[in-house]
């Protein structure tokens, strides 16, 4: 069935759902990479028990579209000031952006991305992450991120310790 | 774990053995059913956010907690590459900012720097002939140097600006640009020229002075007086450009240098549009007529917010327009006075002023002249 040198490799996620991709899709993740498997192997299942299904998926599908179009990397300092305008390949704008893609399911997606060692997905998840964050203050960001409320006080502390670039024009 | 189950390998990949595999540093302990925040995370994903952040969303970062205050000023959330983009749009970074390790703080130090300080560094003036490096200056006079001078500027005849450099012996030299290469206008530092040194028209020195006739005390670099022909000319004041590129622009009632090229000047003052019109009968016809061009593209966006029009247009025309200059004959009318009185040196220091009221303060107060020149 698969191609020679190109086996299966079957991914179980933390809720026991299968999901498989070729090698070659794989590959992108340094940790599927790196997985031993012995070369008769047609096909090897790994257990993701830290991924959930509905992420593990997302991330499968990323695995499988980058084996047929690469993501172009993303440049710093960015080449533009929204987040299309960055990233200008369609598939991947939408890719983030789909009904699926609430906050939540993005940080996941951001966590299994570093997980599965997976550099461009984690490249695409923090771009989308910095375009939630730019333009926010800190407060915003705070909500965000879900972190817990500075004191007043620390609040005008830090503020008047950057008011040197609010100030720039 | 690996386990041989029907002929195929299993891998169980725990979390535990995931996180043995990368170094990783935690923030704090992310839970094990996979954590949805942010600051959950290993410090190299949000250093990966990090370096997509501009400036000041990044400064923001720092301000939410402990642990984002110490990775948001780290040399790994971008500062370098921020430093790097940011000043290849500026023309003079604190030398002291380029040699900052910590990056953060020399962004700091420059953006600081440019917003404080108005004088020059002998570096930042000076042009090296060895080594062909340091500023290279766009000159040209103002139209109230009057027109003996003006007829001859190459700005004043809708070319690039003369080209000076300052050496550190004192002496001032013209760059001449060959035939077959037009000088850069995009980039500030002119790197494409090569150009050779050359006399200027008439022989000429440079140096500071801290406290010139019409002007407050300022710090070495904020002055500069140069002879022409052997005689002092009115005094440069030196301020930042108003276009905020961090160059430096030096100014005297009759002239202007710049660190950088100047813009040149507007070609052709008017344009001819095709207006309605409706005759007497009450038919409508097309007139040619002819407008400013400052007119004309209020024509072109009538939509557009009538404040911001004003702002880009008062912009266009700094450094250009005559009017967006700080230094008039008014304010320097002292030196004006005296240069064309025939004076072959300016005086300068505290005594200055009461030196000058002495010696013409009653010819001035007989002939009324200081309304006039005022005016």
């Amino acid at each position: 069935m698969a191609d020679e040198g190109n086996g299966i490799i079957r991914l179980r996620s933390s809720d026991g759902k299968v999901f498989e991709l070729t090698e070659s899709a794989a590959e992108i993740s340094e940790l599927l990479k790196d997985s031993p498997r012995e070369e008769d192997d047609e096909v090897t299942e790994i257990d993701i028990v830290r991924v959930a299904s509905p992420c593990l998926e997302k991330v499968v599908e990323f695995m499988k579209h980058y084996d047929e179009e690469k993501m172009k990397e993303i440049p710093t300092p960015l080449g533009g000031s929204t987040f299309n305008e960055v990233m200008d390949q369609p598939w991947y704008q939408d890719f983030v952006s789909d009904e699926k893609m609430n906050r939540d399911m993005l940080f996941n997606m951001l966590s299994a991305a570093n997980f599965l060692g997976i550099k461009p997905l984690l490249d695409l998840t923090c771009l989308k992450v910095t375009f939630q964050i730019t333009g926010k203050n800190a407060e915003e960001i705070r909500e965000l991120l879900r972190l817990p409320e500075l004191t007043p006080e620390e609040e005008a502390k830090a503020r008047e310790e950057h008011s040197w670039i609010f100030e720039e024009a | 774990m690996e386990f041989e189950l029907r002929g195929k390998r299993l891998l169980k990949l725990s979390s535990s053995e995931m996180t043995d595999t990368r170094p990783s540093k935690r923030v704090q302990n992310s839970s094990e059913k996979g954590s949805a925040d942010l600051s959950a995370m290993p410090t190299d994903v949000i250093y990966n956010v990090a370096s997509f952040l501009d400036a000041k969303s990044l400064l923001n970062m720092r301000t939410l907690n402990r642990s984002f205050r110490v990775i948001a000023s780290h040399n790994s959330a971008g500062w370098d590459s921020l430093c790097e983009t940011f000043w290849k749009t500026k023309i003079h970074i604190r030398p002291e900012a380029r040699d900052c390790t910590d990056r953060m703080a020399a962004y700091r130090l420059a953006v600081e720097d440019a917003r404080t300080r108005d004088h020059l560094l002998p570096e930042e003036l000076i042009y090296d002939v060895e080594t062909k490096t340091g500023t290279i200056w766009s000159f040209r006079f103002k139209q109230s140097a009057g027109e003996d001078w003006t007829e001859s500027d190459p700005w004043f005849n809708g070319l690039p600006c003369r080209k000076m450099v300052f050496l550190a012996n004192g002496r001032v030299k013209m760059l001449v640009q060959d035939d077959d290469g037009e000088p850069s206008i995009e980039h500030p530092r002119f790197s494409q020229l090569e150009p050779t040194l050359a006399d200027p028209p008439l022989d000429m020195a440079w140096r500071f002075l801290s406290r010139p006739l019409d002007m407050p005390t300022r710090p070495e670099g904020s002055y500069i007086r140069f002879s022409v022909g052997g005689r002092d000319v009115p005094t440069y004041c030196v301020h930042r450009s108003p276009t905020k590129n961090w160059g430096f622009v030096m100014e005297s009632c009759w002239g202007v240098y710049a660190s950088f090229e100047l813009p040149k000047k507007p070609i052709s003052p008017t344009s001819r549009i095709l207006r309605r019109a409706q005759d007497g009968a009450g038919n409508w016809f097309n007139v040619e007529v002819e407008v400013e061009d400052g007119e004309l593209s209020e024509c072109e966006h009538d939509d557009d917010d009538g404040d911001n029009e004003e702002e880009g247009q008062n912009r266009n025309r700094l450094l250009i327009d005559d009017d967006s200059f700080a230094v008039t004959s008014g304010l320097q009318w002292k030196e004006a006075f005296l240069y064309n009185f025939g004076a072959r040196t300016l005086p300068e220091g505290d005594d200055a002023v009461a030196q000058f009221e002495r010696t013409y303060g009653a010819v001035l107060n007989r002939m009324n002249v200081t309304a006039d020149i005022e005016a």
